[in-house]
C-alpha cells in the first residue's frame, strides 16, 4: 500500500440479549460521536451465550435503525448465506438501498459459522468447504442480477433462468460488498475476485500481514490490484492507560453478557486494550499493512461512556497519526 | 354473524412499477384520510405484467413503511412461505412487532402462486397440496416458536430441535395471523386451525357464500365458533355516481399499468366497488351481514391518489351513516 488511506470508524453491536431501543441508543451515540458506519450481526440464536436469550432479526432491525439514525452508513455483518436465497437478498438490499436513496448501505456475506442455530431449526449446515462453494454461487447470482439484464446460471447450488431483476442498486455498481473470514484459499480468493472490502476479526500483527499477502496473491491471480480492495478489522475494546484493568473489564463485561470463557478468549486477546496512545499505535501499525476500516465490537449492555472515550481519545490521535 | 362490526378499511399497495417514494406518498394518503390499514405484497416479478419492471421486497418496504408512517396498522398481504424458512419469518415478525411496540403489525402468510417468479429464480415450486402442507407446517412452527419455550417439531418439511426462541412478540399469545385464498378444503381448513382473519379477492356472491360454508364446516369440526374468524375481502373500486364510468376508468387503470389481464379480468371488474357512495354501501352491506369487517382496496401503481381520497372521504362516511 502506498497512498495512505483515512481510516473510517464503526460499531458492530451484537443483537442478542438486548431491545431494539437499546441499539438504537448505542448507534445514536456512535453518530453523534462522528464515527463513519454501523453494523450489526445476522443470527438466529444468540452466539456464545445462553441460546434461551433474545435475538433480534438482522435486516429488519437494519432497515428500523437507519430511519432514526439519519447518517451514518450500516449492514448487516455478515449477512449469512444460508438463511436467505441469494434473489432475497439481492432484493432486499436494492430495496434498502433505494429507501436510502443509494447513500448509506453496505452489504456483507458470509457462509454461516455458528452451527446450533442451523441444528436448532432445521436449517442445512454441510460441512465448511461446501458452504464456501455456496458462497461463492451466491455472489455470482447477486452480483449478475445487480448489474445484468436478465441473468441465467445453473450452478451446483442455484438455478436462475432467464431472470430479469429490477430495480437495480442505486449505488453503482452496486453497494460496497464485503465478504468476512480467514480461509487463505476459498475466502480469500472470494474477496479476491468478487468483493470490494474484506473484513477479518482482529489478528496477531504477523498473521495478519501473512491473510494480507495471501489477498494480495490471490488479487494477483484475478489480475486485481490489492489496493483496490478496502480492509476491515473487527475487535473488542477498552481504553484504560492500565493495561491489566483494561483486559480485565473486557472479562468482567463478556461475564456479564454471560460469555463462554473459552469461547471469546481469543477476542478479549486481540481486544485494543491500553491508552489511547498505546491503541492509536496498535491501529496505525496494522493500517500500514492497508486496514483502513476499523469495526468496534459491542455487546450489550451496551457501555455508551466506552465508545465516547474511544472516539474522543482514540481516533483523534489515529488521526495526528496521519490516518 | 348477528352484530354488525364497524368495517376497517386499508389498501394494499403493489409494489412493482413503482419506487418507494410513490409508496410512501400512498401510505401517507391513507394515514391522512383515515384509514385503518394498509399492506404490501410479496413478490420478485410483476404479476400480470412484463416481468422486466422493478418490483421491491415486501419486508424491507413494510418496515420502512411503518418506520414513516406512524399510525396505521400495517403487514404484508402475503408473505409467499416458499420464499422463507419458517424460523426466518417469524424472527422478521417478532423483530417488526418489537420494533413498532406491540401495537401495529397484522402477519399474514400464503403458499406462493406467481409460478414465474419460482420458475426464474430456482425456487422449488411443488404442485399446490404440497405448498400448502408445507404452509400448514410452517403456520404450526411460527405458532409454537411466538408462543412455547422450546420448539420440538419432526415435520416433513421443517424439523426443529429443542429450540428456544426470543423475543415473543409483543402482541399476545401472537401476532394476529391471517391467512389468504380460496381453497374451500384445505385453505378453509387452515383458517379454522390456525387464522384469526381471512381474506379473500372478491368473489361472485354465491362464491363467496359457498367458501363461508366451508370455513364454517372446518369451524365446526374443531369446535370453534366461526364468527372468530375475522372476514376480510379485498375490491378494486372506483367512485362515480355512473357505474359504467366507474367500471370505465377501472379497465383505463388496468390499460395504464399494461396489465396483461388474467382470465376472468371482466368479472373482477365486475365484482369491484364501483358507482355512487351510496351503491358501495349497498355492494358492503351485503358483505357485512356475513360477518365481513374488514375491506381491502386495492392499488396498482400508478396509484390512483385521487380516486383513494374520493373513496375515503365521500364512501367512508357513507358506509358510516348506515351504521357500519
Amino acid at each position: 500500500m502506498s497512498g495512505r488511506r483515512r481510516i473510517e470508524f464503526g460499531i458492530m453491536t451484537n443483537l442478542h440479549y438486548t431491545t431494539y431501543e437499546e441499539v438504537r441508543a448505542i448507534w445514536q451515540t456512535a453518530e453523534q460521536e462522528g464515527l463513519d458506519h454501523a453494523w450489526a450481526p445476522d443470527h438466529l440464536l444468540p452466539a456464545f451465550s445462553d441460546l434461551g436469550g433474545a435475538t433480534l432479526e438482522a435486516w429488519t432491525t437494519l432497515t428500523g435503525l437507519v430511519h432514526e439514525v439519519p447518517r451514518i452508513r450500516a449492514g448487516v455483518l455478515v449477512s449469512c448465506n444460508p438463511f436467505r436465497h441469494p434473489a432475497l437478498l439481492a432484493k432486499q438490499a436494492v430495496t434498502l438501498d433505494e429507501i436510502t436513496e443509494g447513500k448509506r448501505l453496505e452489504v456483507a456475506i458470509g457462509a454461516g459459522w455458528l452451527e446450533v442455530e442451523f441444528r436448532a431449526y432445521g436449517i442445512p449446515f454441510p460441512p465448511l468447504p461446501e458452504r464456501l462453494e455456496t458462497m461463492h454461487e451466491a455472489l455470482q447470482v447477486l452480483r449478475s442480477l445487480w448489474t445484468q439484464d436478465r441473468t441465467t446460471i445453473r450452478s451446483e447450488h442455484y438455478t436462475i433462468i432467464d431472470a430479469p431483476f429490477a430495480p437495480k442498486p442505486v449505488q453503482k455498481p452496486y453497494p460496497p460488498l464485503w465478504i468476512g473470514g480467514k480461509g487463505k484459499n476459498l475466502t480469500l480468493s472470494a474477496v479476491a475476485r468478487y468483493a470490494d472490502g474484506w473484513n477479518v476479526l482482529r489478528q496477531p500483527h504477523e498473521e495478519y500481514a501473512t491473510l494480507v499477502e495471501a489477498l494480495e496473491r490471490h488479487c494477483e491471480e484475478a489480475g486485481r490490484d490489492p489496493a483496490t480492495v478496502r480492509r476491515s478489522v473487527a475487535m473488542r475494546f477498552e481504553v484504560d492507560r492500565n493495561v491489566a484493568a483494561a483486559r480485565a473489564r473486557l472479562w468482567r463485561e463478556a461475564e456479564e453478557a454471560g460469555q463462554e470463557p473459552a469461547e471469546v478468549e481469543e477476542l478479549i486477546d486481540m481486544a485494543l486494550a491500553g491508552s489511547a496512545e498505546e491503541i492509536a499505535e496498535q491501529i496505525v501499525s496494522d493500517a500500514e499493512l492497508g486496514m483502513d476500516h476499523v469495526i468496534l465490537l459491542m455487546d450489550p449492555p451496551f457501555r455508551h461512556e466506552k465508545l465516547t472515550r474511544f472516539a474522543r481519545e482514540v481516533i483523534p490521535a489515529v488521526r495526528a497519526a496521519g490516518f | 354473524m348477528s352484530a354488525q362490526r364497524r368495517i376497517e378499511f386499508g389498501v394494499q399497495t403493489n409494489l412493482h412499477y413503482t419506487t418507494y417514494a410513490e409508496v410512501l406518498e400512498t401510505w401517507q394518503t391513507v394515514e391522512r384520510e383515515g384509514l385503518d390499514h394498509a399492506w404490501t405484497y410479496d413478490h420478485f416479478l410483476p404479476c400480470f405484467r412484463d416481468p422486466a419492471g422493478p418490483t421491491l421486497e415486501g419486508w424491507t418496504t413494510l418496515t420502512a413503511l411503518m418506520m414513516t408512517v406512524p399510525r396505521i396498522r400495517a403487514g404484508v398481504l402475503v408473505p409467499c412461505n416458499m420464499f422463507r424458512h419458517p424460523v426466518l419469518s417469524a424472527k422478521i415478525a417478532t423483530t417488526l412487532d418489537q420494533i413498532t411496540g406491540g401495537e401495529r403489525l397484522e402477519m399474514a402468510i400464503g403458499a406462493g402462486w406467481w409460478e414465474p417468479e419460482f420458475r426464474a429464480y430456482g425456487f422449488p415450486y411443488p404442485p399446490l397440496p404440497e405448498r400448502l402442507d408445507m404452509m400448514d407446517e410452517a403456520i404450526r412452527v411460527m405458532q409454537s416458536l411466538w408462543t412455547q419455550e422450546r420448539t420440538t417439531i419432526e415435520g416433513k418439511y421443517y424439523t426443529i430441535t429443542d429450540a428456544p426462541f426470543a423475543p415473543k412478540p409483543v402482541q399476545k399469545p401472537h401476532l394476529p395471523l391471517w391467512i389468504g385464498g380460496m381453497g374451500p378444503k384445505r385453505t378453509m381448513r387452515a383458517v379454522a386451525r390456525y387464522a384469526d382473519g381471512w381474506n379473500v379477492w372478491t368473489q361472485p356472491r354465491e362464491g363467496y357464500e359457498m367458501l363461508l360454508g366451508a370455513l364454517e364446516k372446518q369451524c365446526e369440526e374443531i369446535g370453534r365458533d366461526p364468527a372468530t374468524v375475522r372476514r376480510s375481502v379485498a375490491f378494486r373500486f372506483a367512485v362515480d355516481k355512473d357505474p359504467k364510468t366507474a367500471q370505465a376508468r377501472l379497465f383505463k387503470e388496468a390499460e395504464d399499468a399494461d396489465q396483461e389481464l388474467p382470465e376472468g379480468f371482466e368479472e373482477l371488474i365486475n365484482l369491484a366497488l364501483t358507482g355512487s357512495p351510496d351503491d358501495i354501501t349497498e355492494q358492503l352491506s351485503w358483505y357485512t351481514e356475513r360477518g365481513v369487517d374488514h375491506v381491502i382496496l386495492l392499488l396498482d401503481a400508478p396509484f390512483p391518489q385521487d380516486e383513494l381520497t374520493r373513496f375515503a372521504r365521500e364512501v367512508i362516511p357513507a358506509v358510516r351513516a348506515a351504521g357500519m
